[in-house]
């Protein structure tokens, strides 16, 4: 469903020379075993996660390389259209974007007294005597959760000092995951994804079936067998 | 369709969607229905979920088992490995072997290989959350891969196994894991290996704690 529509200026990045306009562009993302290992330790030490996301979060990144762009089509001055801008900070499109705003979060929490992980550089913590402040980033979406919960407050409060956020609130839908945070556990699960994809392949009103293949009868180069293909077909 | 599948994160249908996935370069007829059965599947456990209980322990713990020879077509093995956290399922994977296997034992060691990297990995991590782990638990049915994993020796049939599967031994020397046997009807990654019959395979789908979230919530 769409909710609002947006607009954005973009850089024409394809057209950046490596060396001259851009340098290291890797920008770490959590994996998704990080993000089912935090959902467990959170689980486990019985405390709820939430999320937040920064708004137009590229755009905060600051540029260690000097960089001009054209004035936008439609948008030139009158008086000055041989002009060019200097940006001082990241644009949507440009190559080093995702990492200039990787560094500039980082070294905002490093500064706040966090620690980054050793394993994985998209995860944050703090510990205060037996308390955990754990914030897992995945590029502009943040997770994060504590074993005392008013980290979390002071967390929110100086994220949104700092940068223009969003959409907080209890962990619930996350990368196409369902999320059910319960009194007993956590539910991870797909179902919207799945059900919008048999939709898509018109798969959703198919006849059911219990099991994946059939145990005997493995697939070979040659598909055209006859047998082999009743065996998929019988339940 | 295959690339949808492969974004669905699910571990029981992980297998399927792989093998599915090797005729991709010369598609046939029937390897399009293997995929259609797999929509089928999904058909009928549209719901099924990764339960993640609150309990009391939060150890690590890895299964690894393989298939030998699995693959009809290059007679590669299928290593499939799944770690847990207390009673959560973290991680897993399903993957054909790189290189063939002259023995199961060997499939089995090469599996085991790959499963203690994920757990090295997942150490780390915890680490950075303040949980220390030390003589991780790694379940395998093979007597002959935890033999390997424990002496130093090279006998006539396994001499030719690559160095880099032996990073493993080194670190079972050092303490860090501990290769364990596990009966086959308690081999978790089974179900990551081959095709099973429907009882096994919603056994093995109970045990991993992939539930019905409409039977709890």
């Amino acid at each position: 469903m769409v909710t609002r529509n947006k607009a954005r200026l973009v850089a024409k990045g394809f057209t950046q020379i490596e060396g001259l306009d851009f340098g290291e562009t890797y920008a770490p993302v959590s994996r998704l075993e990080s993000f089912c290992i935090l959902l467990a330790f959170a689980s486990h030490h019985d405390f709820k996660l939430f999320q937040m996301d920064v708004k137009s979060a590229f755009l905060n990144g600051p540029l260690s390389e000097t960089v001009y762009v054209e004035q936008p089509p439609g948008f030139e001055d009158p008086h000055h259209p041989d002009h060019v801008y200097k940006l001082d900070k990241a644009l949507y499109g440009l190559k080093q974007a995702p990492r200039a705003w990787y560094d500039c979060l980082k070294d905002f929490l490093l500064k706040q007294g966090f620690e980054i992980g050793k394993a994985d550089p998209a995860l944050f913590t703090r510990k205060v005597n037996n308390d955990i402040f754990i914030c897992q980033i995945y590029v502009d979406d943040i997770i994060f959760g504590s074993t005392n919960v008013d980290f979390n407050e002071e967390f929110s409060t100086i994220m949104t000092k700092r940068f223009e956020m969003s959409m907080m609130g209890e962990l619930t839908y996350f990368l196409g995951f369902q999320i059910k945070q319960l009194k007993d556990g956590t539910f991870i699960s797909q179902t919207k994804y799945t059900t919008d994809m048999l939709k898509k392949f018109d798969m959703d009103k198919a006849k059911p079936i219990k099991t994946l293949m059939p145990t005997t009868g493995h697939l070979d180069l040659d598909g055209d067998d006859k047998a082999m293909i009743k065996r998929y077909i019988a339940p | 369709m295959i690339g949808s599948l492969l974004y669905l994160s699910r571990p029981n249908i992980m297998l399927s969607v792989c093998i599915c996935a090797r005729f991709q370069a010369n598609p046939k007829e029937c390897h399009l229905m293997a995929v259609k059965r797999i929509f089928w599947y999904l058909v009928f456990t549209p719901n099924l979920s990764l339960w993640y209980p609150k309990g009391s322990t939060f150890t690590l713990l890895g299964y690894s088992d393989s298939d030998y020879a699995g693959c009809r077509v290059e007679r590669k093995s299928t290593s499939g490995i799944c770690q847990f956290l207390g009673r959560s399922l973290v991680s897993w994977s399903s993957k054909k072997q790189n290189s063939i296997a002259l023995s199961t034992a060997e499939a089995e060691y090469v599996a085991v290989g790959a499963c203690y990297a994920q757990l090295l990995w997942m150490k780390q991590t915890l680490r950075d959350f303040g949980c220390e782990q030390r003589k991780i638990p790694l379940l395998c049915d093979n007597e002959g891969a935890i033999k390997l994993a424990d002496n130093p020796i090279n006998h006539s049939r396994t001499k030719h196994i690559d160095i880099h599967h032996h990073f493993l031994r080194d670190h079972q020397s050092k303490g860090d894991i501990a290769v364990q046997h596990v009966r086959t009807e308690f081999q978790l990654a089974d179900i990551f290996t081959k095709p099973l019959d429907e009882s096994r395979f919603c056994a093995l789908r109970r045990e991993l704690n992939i539930v019905d979230s409409r039977n709890i919530a």
